[in-house]
């Protein structure tokens, strides 16, 4: 029987980091700008503090929660019906940058996209668990294991990437492609998923002109640098002129307008430029410890959903930020994939917190 | 076997969660390397790209210092105007941009296209732009087109002064006259100022000082004096046709040019419009032979040494010596001469022979102490020290061409300073053109060299009285002052040819320097004139020039009258045009009854109460001058033929008497200026005009 151990100071501490990191640069790259559009300073910190107060309660709860009692299918199921209710309706509410991703609960949005990956990795961690039981027909049984695994989470992505939103559909199907890895999956299937992913990419990449237009100045920045390329040269620009220490907090001068989305997907080239090389080093190593107790917790996880779902959570959060930080740094096409726990945003805060206290719940029950 | 198979698969999946690890790990890996080229590697590049983009050096030039005259008025200011830039970057059609904007910049499209393409960022499309083409090209909207507040240099005053001014280029960088030579005081700090631009090009943070506004300059000149040696130098050289001329005007003692005028001239708000020749700065630039006027070297000298007394009876030869085995021809064959005929009719074998006793070295040296041969110091660019041999040079010829001013080139201003040191009492005082700098409210004067004792007080009052006599009844007697005494010298000297080498039979250079009164000396003044075609006597076309400079002067300057004026009626027997015309501005014997009481006080201060009316002087209408510059006022005025009294600075405020009455020529008209600004509380901002 696992016993109860003390919780995982390493992992909450790193969290609970990230999250004043964030809190200082959202105020410092959104401060002029929330002047501008706002008329406070605060207007966007304000907000945002929040949403962090909401995510931590939320958090303290779900580590007070035995991880177990998410597998029941009552909590399954619902959640699985309930987020792709919540995905359908974002169509029917208006759009905000051609882009229907928000849910509006009077002065709240929620992103459903966010909580979807969620509910993903609980669905999958439940589902692979019961398949992986001895008597039953393990992960690579492809009509009763991969399909209904595989079914409502394709679901799940193509309605996100309706939305339209690519990176947050990629993600998901990053963190499902690795569950299913981790709880064995043939390699047979993994190079058929690589195969049927990289036409898929490319087929959504070449049907929108502006996706394209990513691609290709990411491939060459320079040729248009007041145009497409503009974002990613300001960002290379921002984190360049940080050197070792930076400019000092607060003292950015590419978030004044040069750099688009400085709060929210950019923030950390704000960061970069703000404290340079070693502050961007020092957040980076927060979300390495993250990663290693996440890890740490899945390989110590008493049972396979806790493993699974230790394994979803902590390739969510350390994928998305790595995601993020290869975009900012030239590193991959540009994408709308904020910062976890970092960038301005309820509902992703909100999602890795609630994701962070579950994750944390495991770790406690390591045997 | 279940536990097998359970713990197979555990094994499998940790090793499967380890590689994810390690997956996760390596990306880190890269990203952290990405971070590291980026900061670290290629901060430089990136930093200098960020500068480029965020900041702008804007080199701001402070104002530049005021150029006043000596009573406070300005003559060289600076404006603010503005400039046009470009921003390439945000330009989406160069092509179409470039061909809008040719014909309000007077530019080629191709020109304007190519300097878009020189810079990304930034890109003057022209500097210093007038209010029309500024108001143009705001019209066409275009993008990525700012404006740049700059400062131009304006003169208002046009030519008045253009050669003492000089001008600036279009980064205000002075490149003549005092513009020039005080530059670094005029130009104050210039400041590189770094401007912080945001995305929007919102300027949000200068760095970096305030420029340190430049010295205000106050001159030596008198703006009035300037205007009437300028002209009556445009008068003579119309009436000589002469090619070139000078006058300057100076104060004996202080050594301060009073106004310092050459024809040709030019307007330095334009100064590529002008030629070269139009824009050299003869009176200090310009050296040329100075003939008889340098026969007051010789006298000095031979009277200083004691070699001579002004009783002294000399052979002159009938017109002819030798030296040397060279004949020597006088001008006119004169006989016997005492030495204050010598110089009254300007003998050229007696002075001579008054040369031939000095010897060279003793000529030499006192050439040399009256400041031949070196530069006077004055405040400009440009100052030739004129040509003097050694005397251990000289041939045997030498010593007598130098004693009758030739072989030896001199500067105008080397020539008026060489006079006023005989007009102080024998005192070398460097002529001078800045009275002070006002830096930050504190006024400095330059320091001067102190002045040197050339010759006596004796000497230099015997050498006064046969100046005198040149005046009253030698050579120069055109120069003859009504209302003052004058002394005074001609001078008729033979350019040489610069293509023969040899003296020019047809080109010479009239000129005269003298000095009134005689016993206080107020003003020197020297008139040369270049080449006059046919009568180009020194006595002839330079002294009547030197007449009506001093007259208007020493009127102006309030000098009271050291003579009794001539009667009119021995005037009105003066065949000469200008005579007539110069007694117009000399009110004092004209005046008539009505108009001394009309003018109040203002006509009683020179001591001179009206003695005659007559009833056939001719009278003319006040105008109105209210509202108008004191320059206006004065230019008016002299115009029609009354004598301004001026008071205060500012704008013409009420008149003494009224406008549109009738007054005799040479009446004066009292008017009180006030300054513009300060129109409700005139009393106090108005102020008695300095005059010394």
């Amino acid at each position: 029987m696992p016993r109860a151990v003390q919780f995982d100071r390493w992992l909450y501490g790193a969290t609970l980091a990230l999250c004043l990191v964030g809190a200082v640069m959202v105020f410092s790259a959104s401060a002029v700008t929330a002047e501008e559009e706002l008329g406070s300073p605060y207007g966007f910190i304000g907000r945002q503090a929040l949403w962090l107060l909401l995510g931590l309660g939320g958090m303290f709860a779900l580590m007070q929660v035995d991880y177990r009692r998410l597998r029941q299918p009552v909590v399954i199921y619902t959640s699985l019906c309930g987020i792709l209710l919540l995905l359908t309706a974002v169509f029917f509410f208006p759009p905000i940058n051609a882009a229907h991703r928000w849910i509006h609960f009077g002065p709240l949005r929620l992103q459903p996209s966010e909580l979807a990956k969620l509910v993903v990795i609980f669905y999958l961690a439940a589902l692979l668990e019961a398949r992986l039981r001895p008597q039953s027909f393990g992960v690579n049984d492809f009509r009763r294991t991969l399909l209904p695994a595989l079914g409502p989470v394709l679901i799940v992505v193509a309605l996100v990437v309706l939305e339209p939103d690519l990176g947050t559909a990629f993600e998901i199907f990053l963190i499902a492609l690795a569950m299913l890895f981790v709880a064995g999956l043939d390699w047979r299937y993994l190079v058929g998923a690589a195969g049927v992913t990289v036409p898929a990419l490319a087929a959504l990449i070449l049907a929108e002109p502006y996706r394209l237009r990513r691609v290709l100045v990411f491939l060459n920045p320079e040729a248009d640098p007041q145009g497409s390329g503009f974002q990613l040269l300001q960002s290379l620009i921002a984190v360049g002129s940080g050197g070792l220490t930076g400019v000092g907090l607060m003292e950015s001068r590419q978030k004044l307008f040069y750099l688009p989305e400085a709060h929210t997907d950019f923030i950390f080239a704000v960061l970069c430029e703000e404290l340079g090389f070693l502050g961007a080093l020092a957040v980076m190593a927060l979300f390495g410890i993250y990663g290693w107790r996440g890890f740490r917790a899945a390989l110590a996880a008493p049972d396979a959903f806790g493993r699974l779902a230790a394994v979803g959570i902590t390739v969510m959060v350390l994928g998305q930020a790595l995601i993020n930080l290869s975009v900012v740094l030239g590193l991959m096409p540009t994408k709308g994939i904020p910062l976890p726990f970092i960038s301005y945003g309820g509902s992703s805060l909100l999602v890795m917190l609630l994701a962070t206290g579950v994750l944390l719940n495991i770790a406690q029950h390591a045997d | 076997m279940k536990y097998d198979a359970g713990s197979a698969e555990r094994v499998r999946s940790h090793l499967r969660i380890a590689s994810v690890a390690v997956l996760a790990l390596v990306w880190m890996l890269v990203v952290a390397g990405q971070l590291a080229r980026l900061q670290l590697f290629e901060y430089r590049t990136y930093l200098e790209r960020a500068r480029r983009q965020q900041q702008r050096i804007v080199e701001v030039s402070p104002p530049r210092g005021i150029i006043y005259d000596r009573n406070g008025r300005e003559l060289a200011v600076s404006i603010q105007v503005d400039s046009a830039f470009a921003v390439p970057a945000e330009i989406p059609n160069p092509h179409i941009a470039a061909r809008l904007l040719a014909p309000i910049l007077g530019l080629a499209p191709e020109e304007i296209e190519t300097r878009l393409s020189r810079s990304r960022s930034f890109v003057w499309l022209k500097r210093k732009l007038d209010a029309a083409a500024v108001e143009q090209i705001k019209a066409l909207n275009l993008a990525g087109i700012y404006f740049q507040k700059e400062h131009r240099r304006f003169y208002p005053n046009r030519e008045l002064a253009a050669h003492v001014l000089g001008f600036v280029d279009v980064d205000e960088r002075g490149l003549a006259g005092v513009e020039y030579s005080l530059d670094r005081q005029l130009r104050g700090q210039p400041v590189r100022m770094l401007v912080l631009a945001d995305a929007r090009r919102r300027w949000y943070d200068r760095d970096g000082r305030e420029p340190q506004r430049g010295s205000h300059l106050v001159l030596t000149l008198d703006d009035r004096i300037q205007y009437i040696a300028e002209k009556e130098l445009r008068e003579a050289i119309r009436a000589t046709r002469a090619q070139a001329g000078t006058i300057l005007v100076q104060n004996p003692v202080s050594g301060e040019i009073l106004a310092l005028a050459n024809w040709p001239s030019f307007n330095p708000n334009t100064p590529q419009e002008a030629r070269e020749a139009a824009r050299m700065n003869r009176a200090v630039s310009a050296v040329y032979e100075p003939g008889s006027i340098f026969k007051i070297v010789t006298l000095a000298a031979a009277l200083e040494e004691k070699r001579t007394h002004p009783g002294e009876v000399i052979d002159c030869q009938n017109g002819a010596i030798y030296i040397a085995g060279h004949r020597i021809r006088d001008h006119k064959p004169f006989g016997l001469l005492n030495v204050a005929q010598v110089l009254a009719q300007s003998s050229d074998v007696g002075t001579i022979k008054l040369g031939l006793r000095l010897g060279p070295r003793t000529l030499y040296r006192y050439i040399r102490a009256f400041g031949f041969g070196e530069l006077t110091g004055i405040e400009l660019s440009g100052e030739s020290r004129g040509l003097l041999r050694a005397a251990e040079n000289w041939t045997p010829v030498s010593v007598g061409s130098i004693s009758m001013g030739q072989e030896i080139g001199v500067t105008s201003v080397q020539m008026v300073t060489a006079m006023s040191s005989i007009a102080n009492g024998g005192l070398l005082v460097a002529p001078r053109l800045v009275r002070e700098l006002h830096q930050n409210g504190q006024r400095v004067a330059p320091e001067r060299p102190a002045p040197v004792r050339v010759i006596s007080a004796t000497t230099a009052a015997t050498l006064r009285r046969l100046l005198e006599g040149v005046v009253l009844e030698g050579t120069g007697k055109a120069a003859q002052l009504d209302g003052w005494t004058a002394a005074g010298k001609t001078g008729t000297a033979q350019k040489i040819d610069p293509l023969t080498g040899r003296y020019s039979l047809t080109d010479h250079i009239a000129s005269f320097v003298g000095f009134a009164p005689l016993n206080e000396p107020a003003i020197t003044v020297l008139v040369t004139l270049d080449s006059p075609p046919e009568n180009y006597h020194g006595g002839r076309v330079a002294a009547p020039v030197f007449k009506k400079v001093a007259e208007q002067v020493l009127t102006y300057l309030g000098v009271p009258h050291d003579v009794v004026p001539p009667a009119p009626r021995l005037r009105a027997r003066r065949s000469q045009p200008e005579a007539t015309e110069l007694s117009d501005f000399h009110p004092s014997q004209r005046i008539s009854a009505a108009a001394a009481e009309a003018a109040g006080s203002a006509a009683s201060d020179a001591g001179h109460t009206p003695t005659l009316a007559l009833a056939s002087t001719e009278s003319v209408e006040v105008p109105a001058l209210r509202g108008k510059s004191v320059r206006a006022v004065t230019e008016q005025c002299l115009q029609i033929g009354l004598q301004p009294v001026l008071i205060g600075t500012g704008v013409a405020w009420d008149q003494v008497p009224a406008a549109g009455q009738r007054v005799p020529r040479g009446s004066r008209v009292t008017v009180r200026f006030l300054r513009a600004a300060a129109e409700s509380t005139p009393a106090t901002e108005a102020e008695p005009r300095g005059r010394d």
